[in-house]
């Protein structure tokens, strides 16, 4: 162990030299740390963020892909099957699926009651100012919104309290085959509705019609104001009822001579953590990822997590290039030092000394710098880290928020109607992480320095230890 | 009876100058004995500090073969060599220079795995013996003077027990009086401690000192 001791009376003669190294290798430590627990803080958000939004994933129809493809077809006609049972049953029986829930919109005709109006509403009428109907001939103008589901109590809006219900129960799997529905309170007392009553509605197309036991009612705290001035009854949320999936397909139209099918299945999982997981095997399932697609939200989960990404691919590709030009610019240093101290190496040979154990010295004297810099960046890294990240995150943020002025909602297609979005999801990016080296982050640190030192060691030791020691002290003479 | 230690057996070597092979030893044969002390005389060029490399296996010969106790050193080891069998004392001292000069004679007997309990105090003692004192023995080899670096040089082949100590001009940088003392301990090694020491020199007054002076001549190593 000899050539220890002799590392570490050099790395105390040679001050200047030391010195230098361990600056550079304190500046690597820091920035290689820095990534590292810049990528760890955004795993913790990405996971932030999944817990945020939650552990739900939607199947449902890809508009944006049909319509590309009705856009490319000649005819405008496309043939698009319905989302099925046996479909959603295959996706039920995954991994961290814990229950499910079907869910089928579509927009139905009061039959025998009225549908709630609000004063602008009724105003508008009043004017013969009423908004020109969006159907097409043949079918009525809706003014009921009718969510067919499995569970109702599953659904989002009654979990996070926008609705609640205020009398009588909520619709179960239970109810699959019954004519049951849960009506929004405004709507039944205008119409004095009370639990047990009997509500009928028909289909636009008016070929099919319903009767519907009302076994609940449901209060919500959304508002009847409707979106850009529109004033359509259906999409007033006191007109909404929620019934048994199966119960409400009966009074959805059929689109040429299709039965309709389901409009999403919604999976709840065990963990948000496990959404990517589930996504990945879903997709080896045999189901027409053309027509449909799984969402985890994942607009959202782009628009919380988009700039953090980019900060953490940034910071990745920082450690890459700060690993890879530490080593080349130490192993420059071990390479002018190995040249400067030939003579040494010389006599050291002369004396009896392995070759083996000269590279060892040089090793272990960059590993002593090493682990200076190492211990000294545990400190400051950590204040590096938080600082860069921070810098990057709002830059990138900055960026962000110009593009989505420069470029609002490109490339998606909003409907609205049946099969359109559910529930807004009003996110905002990320802007603060919470950056610290773990310690998995302080061990990958050390195997990236060792990793560092070796290279820079060992490759430039090859070339001066081909010489023979006559060589080395003659040449230097 | 004196045994060989050492033998160069047929040992020619070359180099390339200009373009052209110069021979500078040709079919060299000769014993070295323990307990002599050899000079080499010659002048420059001729090839004593080559004949000297070969014997501390610092060179190799093209042909021939340098045999310690009747081995090949090739056999050996050259580095194993190195270690274990011989000392080199070399004209420019060649001392590891951030060290002291306690420092660099510890650092060869690490090297050469000595085994002494105290190796401290043993480094002490031989540097005290070739006249170091306890001052200079602590200072930084390259704060000593030429003499005192070739003592600690001296020190350090002594350091090793070896068989043979090799030195190329140990005198040549030194006053009368340091280098009478420095040939003066040589001379003890070889008869007193058994070693064979071969010392290659300029100095005529060196080689009447020593116990054999050879001379290279006509690229061959000759008795006079």
């Amino acid at each position: 162990m000899n050539f220890i001791k002799r590392a570490l009376l050099s790395v105390k003669a040679r001050k200047g030299r030391t010195f230098i190294t361990l600056i550079i290798f304190m500046i690597i430590c820091n920035l290689v740390l820095a990534g590292f627990a810049i990528r760890s803080a955004t795993e913790k958000a990405s996971e932030l963020a999944r817990q945020k939004l939650g552990s739900e994933v939607t199947l449902e129809p890809d508009m944006d892909k049909i319509i590309q493809k009705l856009q490319k077809d000649s005819t405008g006609r496309i043939h698009i099957d319905p989302l099925t049972e046996q479909m959603a049953g295959k996706l039920a029986k995954l991994d961290h699926v814990k229950s499910y829930n079907y869910i089928s919109n579509t927009f139905v005709v009061a039959d025998g009651f009225k549908p709630f109006k609000t004063s602008n509403n009724s105003q508008n009428q009043d004017n013969g100012t009423q908004v020109a109907s969006a159907s097409p001939p043949g079918f009525t103008q809706p003014d009921i919104a009718m969510d067919g589901v499995l569970d109702g109590g599953q659904l989002a809006s009654f979990k996070d309290g926008t609705n609640k219900i205020v009398e009588g129960r909520q619709i179960t799997k239970d109810d699959a085959d019954k004519q049951v529905v849960v009506i929004e309170k405004h709507l039944a007392e205008e119409n004095n509705l009370k639990v047990g009553s009997k509500v009928k509605v028909k289909s636009v197309d008016d070929k099919t019609s319903g009767e519907f036991e009302v076994v609940g009612i449901y209060e919500t705290s959304g508002s009847s104001q409707q979106p850009m001035g529109m004033d359509m009854p259906m999409m007033n949320p006191y007109n909404k009822m929620y019934a048994p999936y199966k119960a409400s397909l009966k009074v959805t139209p059929k689109f040429e001579d299709q039965e309709p099918g389901i409009s999403q299945v919604v999976y709840y999982l065990d963990d948000p953590k496990n959404t990517e997981a589930f996504k990945a095997a879903a997709k080896k399932q045999n189901i027409d990822f053309d027509t449909f697609k799984l969402d985890a939200k994942d607009e959202a989960y782009k628009k919380m997590m988009g700039p953090i990404e980019n900060v953490a691919s940034f910071s990745k590709t920082v450690v890459y290039i700060v690993a890879i030009a530490g080593a080349v610019i130490l192993g420059l240093i071990v390479l002018l030092s190995i040249k400067e101290r030939r003579y040494e190496m010389g006599v050291l040979l002369s004396i009896g000394e392995r070759k083996g154990k000269l590279i060892g010295q040089f090793l272990a004297e960059i590993l002593l710098i090493g682990s200076f810099a190492f211990a000294l960046s545990l400190f400051t890294g950590n204040v590096l880290s938080q600082m860069v990240g921070d810098s990057l995150l709002q830059k990138e943020i900055a960026v962000s928020q110009q593009q989505e002025k420069e470029q609002p909602m490109q490339g998606t297609v909003h409907v609205i109607g049946p099969g359109g979005p559910q529930e807004n999801i009003n996110v905002d990016a990320i802007d603060h992480i919470d950056v610290s080296a773990t310690a998995n982050d302080i061990r990958n640190l050390g195997l990236v320095g060792l990793i560092i030192a070796i290279f820079a060691t060992i490759i430039p030791s090859l070339s001066i230890l081909r010489l023979h020691p006559k060589t080395i002290l003659t040449k230097t003479e | 009876m004196m045994s060989t230690v050492l033998a160069f057996e047929n040992v020619s070597y070359s180099y390339q100058s200009g373009g052209k092979e110069v021979r500078i030893l040709d079919h060299v044969s000769f014993p070295f004995d323990e307990g002599r002390f050899y000079t080499i005389l010659g002048p420059s060029g001729s090839g004593k500090t080559t004949a000297l490399a070969l014997a501390s296996a610092l060179d190799v010969p093209q042909n021939g073969k340098v045999l310690f106790r009747g081995k090949n050193i090739k056999q050996i080891g050259l580095e194993r060599y190195r270690n274990k069998h011989i000392a080199i004392v070399f004209q420019a001292y060649n001392l590891i220079p951030y060290m002291t000069a306690l420092q660099n004679v510890v650092t060869a007997m690490d090297i050469r795995k000595n085994k002494a309990k105290d190796k401290k105090g043993q480094a002490l003692e031989i540097l005290r013996k070739v006249g170091l004192s306890e001052e200079e023995v602590g200072r930084n080899v390259m704060k000593l003077s030429g003499g005192q670096q070739q003592r600690v040089a001296i020190a350090r082949a002594l350091s090793c027990d070896v068989d043979i100590i090799l030195a190329d001009e140990p005198t040549g940088n030194l006053d009368e009086n340091t280098a009478r003392d420095i040939i003066e301990i040589l001379k003890e090694l070889a008869h007193e401690e058994g070693k064979c020491v071969i010392v290659v020199t300029h100095s005529n007054e060196v080689a009447k000192q020593s116990d054999i002076i050879l001379r290279l001549k006509q690229k061959n190593l000759v008795r006079d």
